[in-house]
């Protein structure tokens, strides 16, 4: 298939062939409004020189990451924009430079909704990593401005976090749209560790730790030192003596007598260090409650909030690389991520790959202990996208809150759980037969109208209760294929 | 024996109380006169002169002017490893208001690591300190302490120079001291006084804090007084910057100290201008001595070994015309106590017991003997009583003088053998100041 290459020319001088082009464009709103594909994006015309070229040149990504269109797009410069250079794809002037690697990007998004995963920054993410091959991974750039020092640069775009962090900084920006997050992080870094946790990213290589703020959740801080009794930090460091002859300790100043040291207690004149005196200490005096101290106790005092913290007390977070985890890749193929994870208990929800392995695994058991039963439970979430939409955020959420409090009251301690798709979950019942599970499955199905919901929303559960029959056993791992099998055949109850 | 024992007592007696009884004491003493009353008594006579003139000159002086020049402390280290840390942070406990330049020179910092990295971590250590700054100057192959000296003097910025040895450590208003003599235009240099830090190791090292205490502390009390310094010890040396470099550093060879003392003597009597080298008893530098008798006596070997090196050097030089008669005067003095005296005294030991009986031998020498304790514990009473800014310490030494003078007799034998090892085998090529390359190429 044919990728074309549009360039956007900024202030500078062009570097780009006009050969290898479809079109030019001097302004990125036409642009935006003319492209209705993802296209390779060129952005000629830039000189790291000029302040106020780094600064368009941030704006113009900025706001290509923030189209439905273009936000994984494959996207370079034409010249090195020295530190914006990690918000782009990469550098090159030429057709032959940049489409080997545009064009991976480009077909992967041939197999995807972009417009469709456009509906939140999660997916946005996702499908910027996906399109970008397992190899690819996100890595923390060091940013003053940003309240957790580091960012990730495509997420900081994608997520529009350049609008509250940074934009004083740096000048530019639209006002951001908080909708996309449920409860919008305070940085790039933030949003990774809460995506990581959702088991969306894996985490590779270690970078770097930070400090936060325990109450804020920013981490520039002020390091200083300050008296232990009263936080004063107005002290003097007070040198201390011991005179040999009588073993006087007291601070340097009561021992100057003019040009000489003289023991105040003894009278001895104290001329050498290491034979008549030593200085066993240096301590300090606080000049507004007159404490004695030898060591200043030193806080973080935060630039934002302006509490002090005890550096211990800090809040330590891990920065690493990250890479897409094969659910985080499915919610990107599927278009959907949604809340589902909120259903179950985070301890016994898995991954699908271990989900399959437990189930194939108590198979074999029960081919050999033949009093060993297991069940599966599929359920299935019909109207959650129209109800969020009628309900609104908040309201939705706690209609989910309460779904899951009734589940998690359902599912016992030793059931493990997981998601395969778009409101699609797996209950797995060791210990428990066909007959059991299917007790189960009709409780389940009831609680949908347990839930209370206003103006014509509607949700409903599905559910149905499957066990895998013995003669499977022989075939190896077949859960993986079965449980597929067996959500059609849910589909097609319906 | 018993026998031997009564008669020495016996003739001491007799010589103690009636001299003229015996014709055979009174040649006896004859020969020993004039060599006691012609020097030993003038001698200590002048001194005691000095010391008095010193403390009622001192009295007279009014309070300490705010002269505070830049100073700037040359430290040649060689392989003290941790133990120069003694000595800078000695330096950084001066009581000083003015700039301090610490300058560690390393010589053959490649092999002496340890002492590179101690001066290293004492550089932060250092320039954390106000208007105290420290520079390391790492040689990397060995040149010895003159190359050192020259290196630091390269670097050094500072009005007033200071060349010590690295495993020294200074009272802390050292540089308060030495430096209120430099408001006196006329004054070049200032010879600080040598102390000894582990005086109360060894019964060896002990002796030496006294002799230091006689030889130095109230014996260059006095010569300068009369301006008679005649030598500014290599290990402990305060210059005005302008004559270092006006005689451009120091010479290679050895006993650069001695060597770098007549060269500004002779500048200055070149140019006819009025100069003086002063000696402050109360600027104190502590230094370690050898602790065991053989090392003591290897290094006094080292160090009089050098002085007929020297005088050979600057023979031309060395004239009551070109020097002045003070200084021609104190230099003909260290040449006798150095060469004549252990000469004189060991011919005379030797004559005693060839003309006389053992019994009268041994008495004339004991009366000698005696003498010289009398002698030297009224010299050492009146300066510590005078001088010493540690009276407690220097007393507690007192049992040390009726041995005093033999082991000063020991030393002055041993210094004799030395001085004619160097005119019969250039012993001064021997020296452990430099490498044998290095002095091999020394024009001297």
């Amino acid at each position: 298939m044919k990728h074309e290459i549009y360039r956007l020319i900024l202030g500078g001088e062009l570097i780009a062939a006009s050969a290898d082009l479809s079109g030019s464009y001097h302004s990125v709103a036409v642009m935006l409004e003319e492209l209705k594909e993802p296209a390779i994006i060129l952005l000629d015309g830039l000189d790291p020189a000029e302040d106020h070229l780094l600064s368009e040149t941030f704006d113009v990504i900025y706001q290509l990451r923030r189209s439905p269109i273009f936000y994984a797009a494959p996207i370079y410069f034409t010249r090195s924009m020295a530190s914006l250079n990690p918000f782009a794809d990469g550098i090159g002037s030429r057709k032959e430079d940049i489409l080997p690697h545009a064009s991976l990007i480009l077909s992967r998004m041939q197999n995807i909704s972009i417009e469709a995963n456009a509906a939140y920054h999660d997916l946005q993410l996702l499908t910027f990593l996906f399109c970008r091959g397992d190899g690819y991974s996100l890595s923390p750039l060091a940013i003053t401005a940003s309240p957790w020092i580091y960012e990730y640069p495509a997420a900081f775009l994608i997520g529009a976090f350049a609008d509250t962090a940074i934009q004083a900084t740096l000048r530019f920006g639209s006002a951001a749209d908080e909708k996309s997050f449920k409860e919008k992080p305070g940085s790039s870094a933030e949003w990774l560790i809460s995506l990581g946790m959702q088991g969306l990213f894996v985490t590779m290589e270690l970078v770097d730790r930070i400090r936060l703020c325990p109450y804020c959740q920013t981490g520039n801080f002020n390091y200083i030192d300050s008296c232990p009794l009263c936080k004063s930090i107005d002290f003097t460091k007070k040198k201390m003596m011991h005179c040999f002859t009588c073993g006087h300790v007291a601070p340097e100043e009561n021992f100057k007598n003019g040009m000489m040291l003289l023991c105040p207690r003894c009278n001895t004149a104290l001329r050498h260090i290491g034979s008549d005196y030593d200085r066993p200490v240096e301590s300090y005096l606080c000049n507004s409650c007159s404490e004695r101290f030898i060591e200043p106790e030193v806080n973080a005092d935060c630039l934002k909030c302006r509490n002090k913290i005890s550096p211990e007390d800090l809040a330590v977070r891990q920065l690493y690389n990250y890479g897409i985890t094969a659910k985080g890749k499915k919610a990107v193929q599927l278009g959907n991520i949604n809340f589902e994870f909120s259903l179950f208990d985070d301890n016994r929800n898995v991954i699908p790959a271990y989900f399959y392995h437990v189930a194939d695994w108590l198979l074999q058991m029960k081919v050999r202990y033949s009093d060993e039963d297991f069940s599966l439970l599929c359920i299935k979430i019909v109207g959650l996208e129209t109800a969020e939409s009628r309900l609104g955020v908040s309201q939705f959420k706690s209609v989910i809150d309460e779904l899951a409090t009734r589940i998690r009251e359902l599912v016992r301690l030793t059931d493990i759980t997981t998601s395969t798709g778009a409101n699609t979950f797996w209950v797995l019942l060791p210990r428990t037969n066909q007959k059991g599970g299917e007790l189960l499955a009709s409780r389940v199905e009831k609680l949908a109208e347990m839930v209370s919901l206003e103006k014509g929303a509607q949700i409903h559960i599905q559910v149905k209760c499957f066990s895998i029959p013995i003669e499977y056993a022989k075939r190896g791992p077949v859960a993986e294929m079965l449980l597929g099998e067996f959500e059609t055949i849910l589909l097609n109850d319906q | 024996m018993n026998n031997l024992f009564t008669n020495i007592l016996y003739h001491l007696y007799n010589l103690m109380i009636d001299p003229l009884l015996n014709a055979d004491f009174i040649s006896g003493i004859l020969v020993l006169m004039p060599f006691v009353l012609f020097f030993e008594i003038p001698w200590t006579l002048f001194i005691l002169l000095g010391i008095i003139k010193y403390k009622v000159e001192e009295r007279a002086k009014g309070p300490r002017r705010p002269y505070f020049p830049t100073v700037s402390c040359i430290v040649t280290c060689y392989n003290e490893g941790r133990d120069i840390e003694k000595t800078v942070i000695s330096l950084l406990e001066q009581i000083y208001p003015g700039m301090i330049q610490i300058l560690l020179v390393v010589d053959g910092a490649a092999i002496n690591v340890d002492t590179m990295k101690a001066a290293t971590l004492m550089e932060k250590l250092v320039n954390k300190h106000s208007n105290r700054s420290l520079l390391v100057l790492p040689k990397w192959q060995r040149g010895g302490v003159v190359s050192s000296s020259n290196l630091g003097l390269q670097f050094a910025t500072g009005q007033i120079i200071i060349k010590v040895d690295g495993d020294s450590s200074f009272d802390n208003n050292m540089l308060e001291r030495a430096t209120r003599h430099f408001e006196d235009e006329t004054v070049v240099a200032v010879s600080g006084c040598l102390r000894v830090r582990n005086a109360d190791k060894t019964l060896c090292a002990a002796f030496q804090a006294v002799e230091y205490f006689i030889s130095i502390q109230t014996s260059k009390t006095a010569l300068s007084e009369f301006n008679m310094v005649n030598n500014i010890s290599g290990a402990f040396g305060i210059f005005r910057r302008e004559i270092l470099d006006l005689v451009e550093g120091w010479d290679a060879g050895t006993a650069e100290d001695f060597d770098i003392t007549i060269r500004i003597k002779n500048y200055f009597a070149h140019t006819r201008k009025k100069f003086r080298i002063v000696f402050d008893p109360e600027t104190i530098c502590f230094t370690e001595v050898p602790e065991s008798f053989a090392k003591f006596l290897k290094q006094r070997i080292r160090w009089e070994g050098d002085y007929p090196f020297i005088l050979g050097k600057h023979r031309h030089s060395i004239s009551p015309h070109l020097l002045g008669w003070p200084n021609f005067l104190s230099i003909l003095l260290s040449i006798f106590t150095s060469i004549v005296i252990p000469g004189m005294v060991f011919v005379y030991t030797i004559w005693l017991i060839c003309e006389y009986q053992i019994d009268v031998a041994i008495a004339l020498l004991s009366a000698v003997y005696i003498f010289y304790v009398l002698m030297l514990v009224v010299l050492y009473l009146v300066s510590v009583l005078l001088l010493s800014e540690r009276k407690g310490s220097d007393l507690s030494r007192l049992h040390l003088l009726p041995l005093m003078p033999l082991f000063l007799f020991i030393g002055k034998i041993n210094s004799l053998v030395a001085i004619l090892w160097e005119w019969v085998g250039k012993g001064h090529q021997d020296s452990s100041m430099a490498p044998w390359w290095v002095l091999r190429k020394s024009k001297f």
